[in-house]
């Protein structure tokens, strides 16, 4: 009876430290740009670096341009409003799924409910997100265009779209302990995965049955979800985000009742 | 007018939501909570988004 309820609280939330979360979301900051003289300022730096990129290379230099429309930044609009949501939502993917093996040694040491660890992941590709976004909001609106009030959705959308990231990246940190080919396979699959949602190209320049086909790509749904918001200055398609919402809870929700089911062996095997 | 609509059926859906999960919380033992914290968090954000379809079909924004 009483190893049934260590158990169980090892299962649920009252080992989760928000404390070691935190903690972890600097460390991870600082040991990103550890030994640089700026340090945690590039975390700015590189969204803007990013930004000028999308831009100024894109936009000026190549002379991409948005069909349909004379702004000479519109594709850089498109680009960025697609990178920075990908960006965060691949990266917790990414990192997500080789969370339990990479922290290992805190796991043996530190009693913490394992799936809490894929909130710093979460945490810190939101810090990113946010300053991505909210440099990416000021060019916009230093630039003479208009922020819709559609902008309001923007935390839903985000939220959903981390709740996705956290479902696939909780399966998938699940199963690497036992298979760790795995993680591998998720960085091809992010790879492909980039490439068929229209992030750097415009859906209807694809084949009809493939854009038909894309209404089963949730990544798409997300990222035309900002392009209306931030590009087009229209509501995103809301009956696709309620179905994807209830698609990413559902998917984090199995991926939970998998890992409840592995658990004990994940600890034995890390 | 839509605005109004919105801006109220939001304030009563989140503190609704605030108040469901709050009720569970307390009744439920340690590892049921997560999966009622997400089923909660998904009908909330799912609410959301169809506030905001009614608000749009009512005139806002």
């Amino acid at each position: 009876m009483a190893r049934d309820c260590h158990v169980s609280e090892l299962h649920g939330i009252k080992t989760v430290r928000v404390d070691l979360i935190v903690e972890l979301t600097r460390r991870d900051f600082r040991e990103r740009f550890a030994g640089s003289a700026l340090g945690a300022t590039w975390a700015v730096i590189w969204p803007v670096v990013h930004l000028c990129i999308y831009m100024l290379i894109f936009s000026k230099l190549m002379g991409a341009r948005l069909p349909g429309r004379s702004d000479v930044y519109a594709y850089g609009v498109y680009l960025t409003a697609g990178l920075v949501p990908w960006t965060a939502f691949s990266g917790t993917l990414a990192r997500s799924a080789g969370v339990f093996v990479d922290k290992r040694h805190l796991i043996s040491k530190v009693r913490v409910s394992l799936p809490s660890l894929l909130l710093y992941v979460n945490l810190a590709e939101t810090v990113t997100f946010f300053v991505g976004m909210g440099l990416f909001g000021l060019f916009l609106v230093l630039t003479g265009r208009s922020l819709s009030f559609h902008v309001v959705l923007v935390p839903y959308i985000y939220a959903v779209q981390q709740v996705l990231a956290f479902g696939l990246g909780l399966f998938f940190a699940t199963l690497v302990v036992f298979l760790r080919d795995l993680r591998e396979v998720v960085g091809v699959v992010l790879q492909l995965w980039f490439w068929l949602t229209p992030i750097v190209y415009l859906k209807d320049i694809l084949p009809l049955w493939v854009q038909r086909l894309m209404v089963w790509n949730p990544a798409c749904v997300i990222v035309e979800s900002y392009h209306r918001i931030f590009v087009f200055q229209e509501a995103p398609h809301l009956p696709s985000l309620v179905i994807l919402t209830l698609v990413a809870h559902g998917v984090t929700l199995a991926a939970y009742a998998l890992f409840r089911a592995l658990e004990k062996d994940i600890r034995d095997f890390l | 007018m839509g605005m109004v609509v919105m801006a109220a059926l939001w304030t009563v859906w989140t503190l609704g939501a605030v108040g469901a999960a709050w009720a569970l919380w307390r009744s439920m033992t340690s590892h049921r909570k997560v999966y009622m914290l997400i089923v909660v968090h998904g009908l909330y954000t799912a609410g959301v988004f169809v506030i905001y379809a009614l608000g749009c079909r009512a005139g806002a924004p």
